[in-house]
């Protein structure tokens, strides 16, 4: 009973503490409200809020079939809305226009390149050459021709599968028969790729398809962004909360519980719950408003209660490991910021790996690193827990850790505040 | 009598400093006990070690025959402490501060709120109760943190330094509020370097330097022990040199001197030759303009112990 007085009373005073209020939920929610309102025409409210990337286009291969309707398709009027594409001679006046800063992206299509999609054993690839400076626009583009390219071999394959299965059965694998099966392909691809929409394949690839995509993309970066700000400033909310054990040692309240007649394992654990549960309200209250005001799905309700209880009990033990190493507020104040943010920055590193273009190749690698730190064991449950994976090892392997950082915190205060 | 605290040869160091040395000292039921002495005498650590605040290198101390070694937590339960700083918190209110202390103390439901409601008429803050301690002058929140020492009717509070920089009328409120305290039979122990607070509150005083207790007793019974004499200043009409051959030879005064139009009598009992001054005066003619009486006090004491001012 008393445990939990203490504890209320230190939920009582972060409440109103304006401070606190501001760091645990104001700057998180303000962060991905800006990019949520930023993002919000690309993920299917105002066309008009972002504008359409600037594309150039170089068909190196002219004659060709695939590469004519990758060009046409770029550049033509169906993805007028969401790229703003123009043809150029060469290659090089593709880049130039993006190292000028003219274009957002270019799309290089090499000689050969249909040939190739056709089975001619050639490498099939399209450079997207783009300004690192960008984000979203390159991507928007890259995921378009992505896509594209995906249908293509697609196709590729169905129409040569079928016609090896044909001539095995003593049919002939002729133009009309082969063009039949592109044509159930196109319809099946239609059906998986646009959920059943009348529209033809590269209707479904270049107008709905891209923006179905832009959707999906705009909302896997406000996802990962806000499972960002949960992860960051759980583990500053829980510092700035463990603090209260600091500043109550030099405002005369810790020593004044201490000749009451609660034991000091009592008060101690008081205060530690208090962290916990602050947190704990933190990490709900940012679930249930991100999911209701900016759509974000974080995963099943299983995996969203173990990942948010993970949380909490991971930045409570960081905090508690962390504070007991600590003099006074004054030295906290330092050392908060800087480690907090150095390993902060470690442990989400493996969701920047996930929505910036080009860092995917480095995934494996901030995957890893990331687990150093405990806001990176955070960071995985919650991307577990958002792709709809399974979050127990993980969950099993923060709870090893935050037991062995809240063991040596609780060693330290009790060795501390022994008379 | 039974004692209500019992401290037996306390030591505590820190590192090379002896900060407690040997105290020892009993603390009679509803008396008012002072330690008196200068900042680093080593008052804070003792009772620091009495709260159950730090725990002594040797040594032993009961607050109603509760070991603070062997049963810390019945010791502490007897005991109300008042720091010297304000330790409150500033965002609760008045009431909720007294809310939280009082559980603490185990008091719980009706009973807690009754006493919380006795705590604010006692130190007059029941019309502010909702207020934030925040917003409180430094006299209310003295206040507050004597009322939190008072919740659970402990039979012996120790109050430490509880007036160190407050204004004249919450000093005085205070120091009232401690005779009160007595006045309901607690047993206060009071630390303090204002001789002058040690004087007017206290049954018995002890006089510590340097970690140790080096005079206990009353007021009275500490200014005989060092047997200085009452100090009468005088001034005069006239030349001292018609007086003072005069008043040398009366009974009791022990020495005459005069200095700048000033005459210094030093007397073991003023009151018994004040009037033989003034009639040796009127014997001569010479009309005595003002009269200032100085009593030995524990100023001198610990001048005379020590060799040191007690502010020093």
């Amino acid at each position: 009973m008393t445990v939990w007085n203490i504890a209320w009373k230190d939920l009582r005073r972060s409440v109103r503490s304006a401070f606190l209020l501001v760091f645990a939920l104001g700057l998180p929610l303000l962060t991905a409200g800006v990019f949520y309102a930023a993002f919000r025409g690309l993920s299917g409210g105002d066309d008009a809020a972002i504008a359409a990337p600037r594309v150039t286009v170089a068909n190196m291969d002219p004659g060709g079939e695939a590469a004519g309707i990758l060009a046409g398709l770029l550049t033509g009027g169906d993805l007028a809305g969401i790229l703003d594409a123009q043809s150029v001679g060469d290659p090089a006046a593709a880049r130039a226009a993006v190292d000028a800063g003219e274009a957002a992206a270019a799309v290089i299509i090499p000689a050969g390149f249909s040939a190739n999609v056709a089975g001619a054993g050639g490498d099939a690839s399209v450079e997207v050459y783009q300004d690192p400076a960008l984000t979203v626009g390159p991507a928007i583009v890259r995921s378009i021709v992505r896509q594209v390219l995906d249908g293509m071999a697609g196709g590729w394959v169905a129409v040569t599968v079928s016609g090896k299965a044909l001539a095995e059965r003593g049919v002939p694998a002729d133009g009309q028969n082969l063009g039949r099966i592109g044509a159930g392909y196109t319809a099946w691809a239609q059906q998986a790729l646009a959920g059943g929409t009348g529209s033809a394949f590269w209707d479904v690839t270049s107008a709905a398809g891209a923006k179905a995509e832009n959707r999906d993309f705009i909302s896997q970066i406000l996802s990962t962004i806000m499972a960002m700000m949960l992860v960051f400033y759980c583990f500053f909310t829980g510092t700035a909360s463990a603090q209260s054990i600091l500043k109550e040692q030099e405002d005369g309240t810790l020593p004044r519980l201490f000749t009451t007649p609660v034991r000091r394992s009592e008060i101690i654990g008081g205060k530690l719950l208090a962290v916990f549960l602050t947190l704990l309200i933190q990490v709900v209250v940012l679930l249930v408003v991100s999911a209701a005001v900016f759509g974000i799905r974080w995963g099943g309700a299983a995996s969203v209660v173990l990942a948010a209880l993970g949380t909490a009990v991971m930045s409570a033990s960081f905090a508690v490991f962390l504070t007991s190493f600590l003099r006074d507020t004054k030295q906290a104040g330092m050392v908060y910021g800087v480690v907090v943010n150095l390993i902060g920055w470690i442990g989400i590193s493996r969701l920047f790996a996930g929505i910036i273009p080009g860092m995917e190749r480095y995934s494996g690698f901030t995957d890893i690193v990331s687990l150093i730190s405990p806001q990176g064991w955070a960071a995985r449950i919650w991307q577990e827990s958002m792709a709809g994976n399974p979050v127990g090892i993980t969950l099993a392997g923060m709870l090893l850790l935050s037991l062995v950082m809240f063991g040596i915190g609780v060693f330290k205060f009790n060795r501390r505040f022994a008379n | 009598m039974e004692g209500a605290i019992q401290a037996q040869d306390l030591k505590k160091a820190f590192g090379a400093v002896r900060a407690v040395d040997g105290v020892s000292f009993s603390v009679a039921k509803g008396e008012i006990f002072s330690l008196l002495g200068p900042n680093g005498a080593g008052k804070t650590t003792t009772i620091s070690i009495l709260a159950g605040l730090l725990r002594p290198d040797s040594g032993d101390a009961a607050l109603l025959g509760h070991s603070i070694r062997t049963q810390s937590a019945q010791a502490r339960a007897v005991l109300g402490v008042v720091p010297q700083e304000v330790a409150l918190y500033m965002d609760l209110s008045a009431r909720e501060n007294l809310d939280f202390w009082g559980k603490m103390y185990n008091l719980r439901g009706r009973a807690l709120k009754t006493r919380i409601d006795e705590v604010l008429e006692i130190i007059g803050l029941a019309d502010r109760q909702k207020g934030k301690l925040g917003s409180f002058s430094g006299g209310m929140k003295r206040r507050v943190n004597i009322g939190v020492a008072l919740l659970h009717k402990p039979p012996v509070v120790i109050m430490d330094e509880p007036t160190v920089g407050i204004d004249p009328q919450s000093r005085r409120h205070i120091l009232d509020a401690v005779k009160e305290l007595r006045d309901r039979g607690m047993t206060v122990l009071y630390t303090t370097h204002y001789m002058e607070e040690a004087e007017e509150l206290s049954d018995r005083v002890a006089v510590m330097d340097r970690g140790r207790i080096i005079a206990c007793g009353t007021n009275a019974e500490l200014v005989r022990m060092i047997g200085q004499d009452t100090r009468i200043d005088l001034t005069l009409n006239a030349e001292a040199e018609r007086v003072i051959a005069l008043w040398r030879a009366v009974e009791g005064i022990r020495g005459v001197s005069a200095e700048d139009g000033r005459i210094t009598v030093l007397a073991a009992d003023s009151n018994a030759v004040l009037p033989k001054l003034f009639e040796g005066a009127a014997a001569r003619g010479v009309r005595i303009l003002s009269v200032e009486i100085r009593e030995p006090n524990l100023e001198a004491v610990f001048l005379h112990l020590t060799g040191r001012a007690l502010r020093d």
